[in-house]
């Protein structure tokens, strides 16, 4: 029986889980594209008259100034204010994405199966680099429950998404040293990972992915290269909001709203990682050190709440929503993100929410 | 809105020179959308001050919601009495009410304030208000030629354009020219031919800002 479930899940069921990765890949990019567009140049390209030689000189006059501003980049950029978490965040990703091509075992498989293989890494590194990720695992859960960064809404499901990228790495370890029963392990191990790999497309783990959307494509201040694309919303919007009643609001009005934008927000809302590294760069953070200040917090509390409950909501809960909206964010623009979700588009977007329904902070009070 | 440029290093590090605690005070409003005085600015500033001037000299930065708004500005006034010198990079209006707040420490602008503007790109800004206080563009289309004229002209064109383009330089648009374009394609000739009083404003070129980055 078990020999039957291990060839099970070694043969059809991983074609399967590839071939369905592949596809919802290749749907996410499409997804992408759909949703943004190609951005005009706005700077028409300068006429250059100097030679090759005179601009390569120039630009090895200008060496020192740009390393002078990479290390003032660096002192102020996250690798900087949290650097131990920043390294491992970085390292446990590049691992992450060895271990699923370079360890043996799996070259191994992958030959049998389709006649191709990946170099393999030597098996004693491959097990010090499992330690690494399990550590860094516990190392994860053990801030998400103790630092104050991390009072999300559902946060049971963060700590499902460390388990779920540890497990992998736990069943391999125990099935590479043979613990307990290897067929059983062995086949968690393969089960785990498949899961892993669903997972890396529907869920929040999805941020691995975005990344490159995100922090390369989106056009924006803090982008690693100059993006050349920029989201469009699914719709436009065709009214005005109605005249506001009293007590009631227009649920239909606010779908529309929601609606307008959904793709790019639901997008964002979903890969968030809620690693909370945009705290810092929120200036209101800094200065009062509340988990409420956090940008991605006050995002959660307002636009994701309407989004989870497709605008059913009570007139309370949007003026619940206008202390995080207004008084804790001044739309300065400048949340850092190191996946490249665009904070303030969303804060931007609740606000007009409530603004359609008169929910808004009165000055004068 | 308003937008800003960050003040040569040089000329700030002489600013600071004779102090030995300074404060930077950023500001979260239109400064910090414009890329030149937001908390981000700040803390590279603060960096590169201290590359500048050495050990030996506190620099530290704060940035509050908005320096044009006492209630925001006295939120810090436990703190700035610890320094000796505020280097603000709010506009021009932000530095003079924290100057004001503050009056017996100096107060230095750490920006040249530009202009009312618009955001062309990130990083990219363009002139489009001078703030004469009697705006008149309901008449032009929706161009500013205060802003946008070369001479400023309330009342257009002058006799100096040739083929849509200024006198004062090949490659500078006519405004007017615009002006009128818009008009007639909303029907609206008549607006250009109302004579508008002049008001006393100041002649100056159109100042489009970009931001070096970091
Ligand atoms: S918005 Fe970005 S930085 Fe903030 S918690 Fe989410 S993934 Fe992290
Ligand atoms: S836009 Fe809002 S959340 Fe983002 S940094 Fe500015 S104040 Fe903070
Ligand atoms: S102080 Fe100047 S830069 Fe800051 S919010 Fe006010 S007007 Fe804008």
């Amino acid at each position: 029986m078990n020999v039957d479930l291990y060839e099970l899940v070694r043969g059809p069921l991983m074609s399967s889980t590839l071939i369905l990765f592949l596809v919802g890949l290749a749907f996410r990019v499409f997804q992408f594209f759909k949703a943004t567009t190609r951005l005009p140049r706005t700077a028409p390209p300068v006429n250059d008259r100097r030679t090759v030689k005179q601009r390569v000189n120039e630009t090895i006059k200008t060496v020192p100034r740009i390393l002078r501003k990479v290390r003032i980049h660096y002192r102020n950029s996250i690798f900087s204010t949290t650097p131990v978490t920043m390294w491992i965040t970085v390292v446990y990703h590049v691992i992450l994405v060895l271990a699923v091509c370079f360890t043996q075992g799996h070259n191994v498989l992958l030959d049998l199966s389709w006649g191709f293989s990946f170099p393999s890494l030597p098996e004693k590194t491959m097990d010090m680099l499992t330690l690494f990720m399990i550590a860094v695992s516990l190392y994860y859960l053990f801030r998400r429950a103790f630092s104050t960064k991390f009072k999300f809404p559902h946060i049971f499901r963060d700590y499902l998404a460390i388990l779920a990228t540890a497990l992998p790495f736990v069943t391999g370890f125990i099935a590479y040293h043979q613990w307990f029963d290897y067929r059983t392990m062995i086949i968690c191990h393969m089960l785990s990972g498949q899961l892993l790999l669903i997972a890396l497309l529907y869920t929040k783990l999805g941020h691995t992915i975005f990344f490159f959307f995100g922090r390369i494509y989106l056009h924006g201040e803090l982008n690693l290269t100059r993006g050349t694309r920029a989201w469009v919303p699914d719709q436009d919007l065709d009214r005005l909001p109605g005249p506001v009643s009293e007590n009631a609001i227009d649920e239909h009005y606010i779908r529309h709203m929601l609606d307008q934008k959904k793709t790019q927000m639901k997008i964002m809302l979903q890969y968030c990682s809620r690693c909370s590294n945009c705290a810092k760069s929120c200036f209101l953070y800094v200065n009062t050190r509340d988990a409420s200040y956090i940008p991605s917090q006050k995002v959660f509390v307002s636009l994701g709440k309407l989004y989870s409950t497709k605008g059913k909501v009570q007139r309370q809960d949007l003026e619940n929503m206008v202390d995080s909206l207004w008084n804790k964010c001044v739309l300065c623009d400048r949340c850092y993100c190191p996946i490249g979700l665009k904070i303030p588009e969303m804060i931007s977007l609740a606000r007009t929410i409530c603004r359609s329904q008169g929910v808004y902070k009165t000055y004068d009070a | 809105m308003v937008k800003a440029k960050k003040k040569p290093l040089s000329e700030l590090k002489s600013v600071i020179e004779p102090y030995k605690k300074v404060l930077t005070i950023g500001c979260g409003g239109c400064v910090s959308i414009c890329l030149a005085g937001g908390q981000k600015e700040v803390n590279v500033l603060n960096a590169e001050l201290s590359l500048e001037v050495g050990k030996g000299v506190k620099i530290d930065g704060y940035t509050i919601e908005r320096q044009c708004k006492p209630l925001y500005v006295d939120e810090i006034k436990e703190i700035v009495q610890q320094y000796d010198c505020l280097l603000s990079m709010a506009c021009g209006a932000g530095v003079q009410l924290l100057a004001e707040t503050y009056p017996q420490i100096p107060v230095f602008p750490a920006v040249n304030t530009i202009a009312i503007g618009i955001d062309r790109d990130v990083g990219i800004y363009e002139e489009r208000c001078r703030a004469c206080g009697d705006c008149i563009i309901g008449y032009t289309g929706g161009i500013c030629p205060i802003t946008r004229c070369a001479k400023g002209l309330f009342n257009g064109p002058c006799g100096g354009v040739n083929q849509g383009l200024c006198e004062v330089s090949e490659t500078v648009a006519c405004a007017w020219v615009e002006v009128y374009e818009r008009l007639s394609s909303q029907n609206r000739l008549d607006c250009i031919d109302l004579i508008r009083e002049p008001i006393a404003w100041q002649n100056q070129v159109q100042r489009t800002v970009i931001q070096d980055g970091y």
